[in-house]
């Protein structure tokens, strides 16, 4: 007999075993007794409203009292929250009868995919002019704070955009408009906003606080940057001026005081440019990247000529899989999945990204725009 | 109808919700807890306090057909976690439990394999976590990765612990065996 049949066959017997073993539960009990347990904890029966007030007080604290001295005896320990866990949110555009709606989607780092969010008119049908008869439409770009908070320009007919915020959790209610922002479409960048580029773009920090790198100007005129502060859940913004010889940076400050800017040619976050409009060069804050490279193990990610690579600490390099024209590849919170894009000649009409989970599967190819990650509750 | 009348009304539609949820679910989440616990009245303590989160927390499942790997998961790491607890040398200090192997009545004897009997015995000596994984990835049918996300291990672990594990209820049934 092989090795593998032999394993079957332990297997086999096991599994009679575990069977015979769960079975073994004669003086439990009963399911309605356990109901009425969680009934009277999770507080849908009450002694405590029918006794006298200052009884009801003797009660609670004598429970209280029971409780802390069980605690300090027996070592009770509270059970360890659920960890969270994170998706990849993608957007992607269905028009109909020019009438578009964004589609946010959600991979989780078993490459199952599900359908968030469905935003009627979050996103202007910009015919992208092709030859052929069939129109092309300019893919949604934006940006997806943990929490769901999704920050995207709307517009409409003329192509000036101004900046939304939906509630992925709450896809129905009415976005928060961010005032004061109104940019021609064709100063959009493409998305993610992870790399330095003059057309600005959007990201997300600490406490839902988005920052927005924009202009307002035509094709002949300077671009006069500016960089608003916006508090995610009310649009509270405030606005600074980019000074013409930096360049924003995609990193936060950890504290939320502000966004990091260069002005040489490394992309290092040395300097702070905060709400105050005033850059700084010292800070006891740390920058907190928008694309997260580096894993709890200290690799660091490293997108490569025709490569996703990892850079181990003792100076080895892995690669993870052979990819052309790749622009990005960030970490999940959880270090549990990487995305990165796939660049071609349609990517501003069908961006298409891949993605790589961390275990050992291999990459797969995702249509839509990478947006960021979302925290959801196993 | 008064406010009180209203309460009392809310009070037994919910008292029926949580009936009706805890008797769907209680007698397979009570033999999946009862593989990894050595005693039902630990398996039937860590189901209690599973079904009471998941009750709780039940709003902030998003996915409907997620809900049995949902529960399994919750139950399972309170059952690891009453097991654990009873392991330790304050709770021993607390309430000293010898760890004997129980003699069963001879008439249960009877009825049960060989095999299972030396099995019951080496499966009592795995630790908590690999009775977990064994009975999510042997019993309850959950794959490695499912298991490994279960319990909150990487998936290498899971496998090493089910190795190991295999390797110990083999040897004891070899030994069993004429």
């Amino acid at each position: 007999m092989s090795d593998r049949s032999h394993d079957d066959a332990l297997d086999d017997e096991l599994r009679r075993f575990l069977a015979w073993q769960a079975e073994d539960i004669t003086d439990a009990p009963t399911a309605r007794e356990v109901a009425m347990g969680i009934s009277s904890r999770v507080g849908t029966r009450t002694v405590l409203p029918g006794l006298a007030p200052r009884l009801a007080w003797v009660v609670l604290a004598g429970l209280l009292a029971l409780v802390g001295a069980a605690a300090w005896v027996g070592g009770i320990r509270p059970s360890p929250p659920l960890p969270v866990t994170y998706e990849a949110v993608f957007l992607r555009l269905e028009v109909v009868d020019e009438a578009p709606v964004v589609i946010a989607v959600g991979i989780n780092s078993a490459g199952q995919e599900r359908e968030i969010a469905r935003l009627p008119g979050a996103w202007v049908a910009y015919d992208m002019g092709s030859p052929s008869t069939q129109r092309v439409y300019l893919a949604p770009m934006g940006a997806v704070s943990p929490t769901g908070l999704l920050a995207i320009p709307s517009g409409g007919a003329d192509l000036m955009m101004r900046w939304e915020i939906f509630d992925l959790h709450q896809p129905e209610a009415e976005p928060v408009v961010v005032p004061g922002v109104s940019q021609f479409v064709e100063s959009l960048r493409d998305t993610p906003y992870f790399r330095v580029n003059r057309r600005g773009g959007a990201f997300w920090g600490p406490d839902e606080r988005l920052a927005i790198a924009w202009y307002h100007c035509d094709a002949s005129c300077v671009p006069d940057l500016r960089l608003d502060f916006v508090e995610g859940r009310t649009g509270a913004t405030t606005s600074v001026d980019v000074p013409a010889d930096l360049a924003v940076l995609p990193y936060w400050a950890s504290d939320g005081s502000g966004v990091y800017v260069r002005s040489d040619a490394t992309d290092e976050p040395r300097r702070l440019l905060g709400r105050s409009g005033i850059v700084v060069d010292e800070t006891a804050a740390v920058p907190e990247a928008s694309c997260r490279t580096r894993d709890g193990s200290g690799r660091e990610l490293k997108v490569e000529t025709g490569s996703i690579e990892w850079s181990l600490p003792d100076g080895r390099r892995d690669v993870l899989t052979p990819v052309s024209g790749a622009g990005f590849a960030c970490l999940a919170p959880d270090d549990s999945a990487i995305v990165f894009n796939r660049e071609g000649p349609a990517s501003a009409a069908r961006p298409l990204a891949g993605m790589i989970v961390v275990e050992g599967a291999m990459p797969f190819d995702i249509e839509g725009s990478f947006a960021g990650w979302l925290e959801v509750q196993p | 109808m008064t406010v009180r009348q209203t309460t009392e009304i809310e009070r037994a539609g919910s008292d029926a919700a949580i009936a009706a949820f805890v008797a769907e679910h209680y007698d397979r989440l009570l033999r999946l807890a009862r593989l990894v616990c050595r005693d039902t009245g630990e398996a039937a303590d860590a189901v209690q306090a599973g079904l009471e989160q998941a009750w709780r927390k039940r709003a902030t499942l998003r996915d409907e057909a997620r809900l049995r790997p949902w529960l399994d998961r919750i139950v399972m790491r309170e059952a690891i976690r009453v097991s654990k607890g009873r392991q330790s040398w304050l709770g021993r200090l607390v309430a000293p439990r010898p760890e004997v192997t129980w003699i069963d009545p001879p008439d249960r004897r009877a009825s049960e394999p060989s095999t299972f009997v030396a099995l019951r015995a080496a499966f009592a000596r795995l630790s908590s976590e690999q009775r977990a994984v064994v009975a999510l990835h042997l019993h309850a049918g959950y794959s490695v990765a499912e298991t490994a996300a279960m319990v909150g291990a990487p998936e290498e672990t899971v496998r090493s612990r089910l190795r190991s594990a295999r390797q110990a209820l083999r040897h004891e049934l070899e030994e069993a065996r004429p």
